[in-house]
């Protein structure tokens, strides 16, 4: 366990291996359709496949298995309530674990792609993958913009909350009343003063980037260019393939 | 002696890749009254030393002994916490209220005082770090100037009544007028009877302040004594990345040219007094 604690469900984990380099378009697509296929399986059949196939893509990006498995725990009451109202309600066995089944390895394979790519490489395969829809008015680059300066100040505001927490604490703040509405109270001394500096990191961070004549996506261009490599391309090919043939036996009339 | 530092290690995420040694066997002795700056370039282990002072760390090795008892093991942590009041780096980030009123107020209720001692302590603090209750109560803290937040800052702590002051980088980002501001009104403090602890990067106001001056590089104490023999140290101060006050370099440069100056305070003043006698012996 010691990897896993400590360690965010969600958060990159570098290991250099194959998955990891790449090309993130490829990941998130292949996430995508793989979440969907996820829901086209029928049968019990097909939900080995789908394991055995995560099972493989973990093994070939060289992840703790625990770590891929820990965005799983705070589902489990979750999971829980789903199968008991399927028995209840009606729907059966089959289907409530169907549905569970379904939800674990939506949040593993959403898990494996933060795992293997970078915040950064995540913003800009969306970027990429948005572009098109440019055309019909979609501002893609500023979305992926706005996700990479979220990502960014995650770290920076919890140093700030842990000095207002720290400096409320000498000040007598206590933090464990048994009360829960005198707990909610005990926190506006923290996010109050937590707010008051978001908005001003916000609005330096504007100022920062005007004066350095920043003014969107047009005509930009990137440090880090993504490029599908032929790797990238066949395995593309390779996963649909597998996924498809994964989705045709799971819907066959077998157990 | 009020508070004594024996021994005091301090490692930040023990056992783990991140483990790192912030100060290694720390002794000082604290006198009841004393005004001292703690003086230390970047990452020599200040902030680390003075939330060990005031308990929000807990030394992993050593002790700290105040008034006689041993912190954690003859006296609970949250008392001293209520003794040794912590002004942080940049205090008026942690101002939440709507009023000033509120804000000084929130110390001394936490302390579950009567709303009457409570308002008795506002004003008083209010008052020792010269905002006038009257024109500032009602206020919302926010509108206030840099300075102001500060002072306000420092009230919610004084309001605490803490026999002990310490504060971090309290003059930094501030203007002349701030800084002398609040210099001026910790120095009041002090000659009432506080002791206070100011811990600071830029040496040139706090030097004629303070009576002692204690040196951090590298998570030790490398120099403790007077104001005066500390920074007589100067090229060793500037080798580990200190800067000196400028009058204390200005002095000591005419020395080195053959004036006869005595480097024996260290305001403006005494300083220009100083340079205008060694000129007319001249």
């Amino acid at each position: 366990m010691s990897i896993a604690s400590g360690f965010i469900a969600g958060q990159y984990y570098p290991s250099g291996s194959l998955v990891h380099r790449a090309d993130p378009r490829v990941k998130l697509l292949l996430v995508i359709i793989f979440v969907l296929a996820v829901f086209l399986v029928k049968n019990f059949t097909g939900f080995a496949i789908v394991v055995v196939l995560l099972g493989l893509f973990v093994y070939l990006s060289r992840l703790p298995v625990i770590l891929t498995l820990k965005g799983v725990r705070p589902l489990l009451f979750v999971l829980a309530i789903t199968l008991l109202i399927h028995l209840w309600v009606g729907g059966g066995l089959r289907t409530g674990i169907f549905v569970d089944l379904r939800l674990i390895l939506l949040v593993v394979g959403a898990s494996f792609l933060t795992l293997t790519s970078t915040p950064v490489e995540l913003t800009d395969a969306i970027e990429s993958l948005l572009s098109p829809l440019k055309r019909i008015g979609v501002p893609s680059h500023e979305l992926a913009m706005m996700m990479t300066i979220a990502l960014r100040f995650i770290p920076a505001l919890s140093t700030e909350a842990d000095k207002i927490i720290k400096a409320q604490t000498a000040r007598g703040a206590r933090f464990d009343s048994k009360n829960p509405l005198a707990r909610a109270r005990s926190f506006i001394p923290i996010l109050v003063p937590l707010f008051v500096s978001v908005f001003r990191r916000a609005d330096e961070l504007a100022e920062a980037m005007e004066a350095r004549a920043y003014r969107g996506g047009e005509g930009r261009t990137r440090m880090h260019n993504l490029k599908m490599r032929s790797g990238d391309w066949v395995s593309f090919v390779v996963v649909i393939i597998l996924l498809a043939g994964m989705v045709w036996v799971g819907r066959l009339p077998i157990f | 002696m009020l508070i004594e530092m024996m021994n005091v290690s301090f490692t930040y995420m023990p056992n783990t890749s991140l483990e790192q040694l912030a100060l290694q066997s720390i002794n000082l002795g604290i006198d009841e009254g004393e005004f001292i700056g703690l003086i230390g370039p970047t990452g020599s282990g200040k902030s680390t030393l003075v939330q060990l002072l005031s308990t929000l760390l807990i030394p992993t090795e050593g002790k700290i002994i105040f008034e006689g008892q041993e912190i954690g093991k003859d006296i609970d942590p949250r008392i001293i916490r209520k003794e040794v009041g912590l002004v942080f780096q940049f205090p008026e980030s942690q101002l939440f209220a709507e009023t000033v009123a509120d804000d000084v107020a929130f110390g001394p209720r936490n302390l579950g005082l009567s709303e009457e001692e409570v308002d008795l302590r506002v004003r008083d603090s209010l008052g020792s770090v010269g905002l006038a209750y009257e024109r500032y109560a009602d206020r919302s803290p926010f509108s206030l100037s840099g300075g102001e937040k500060r002072l306000v800052a420092i009230a919610g702590i004084l309001a605490m009544k803490p026999h002990v002051l310490i504060l971090d980088e309290p003059i930094t980002g501030l203007d002349y007028w701030g800084r002398t501001r609040v210099l001026r009104c910790i120095d009041e403090l002090n000659r009432n009877g506080m002791t206070v602890i100011i811990v600071a990067h830029d040496m040139d106001e706090i030097a004629e302040y303070v009576d002692r001056v204690a040196v951090l590089s590298e998570g030790q104490i490398v120099l403790d004594g007077r104001p005066k023999d500390v920074f007589s140290q100067i090229d060793y101060l500037k080798d580990i990345g200190l800067d000196v006050p400028k009058t204390v370099e200005l002095l000591m440069k005419l020395r080195d040219r053959g004036f006869n100056v005595t480097v024996e305070s260290l305001g403006m003043q005494p300083a220009i007094s100083a340079i205008l006698a060694a000129v007319k012996e001249k």
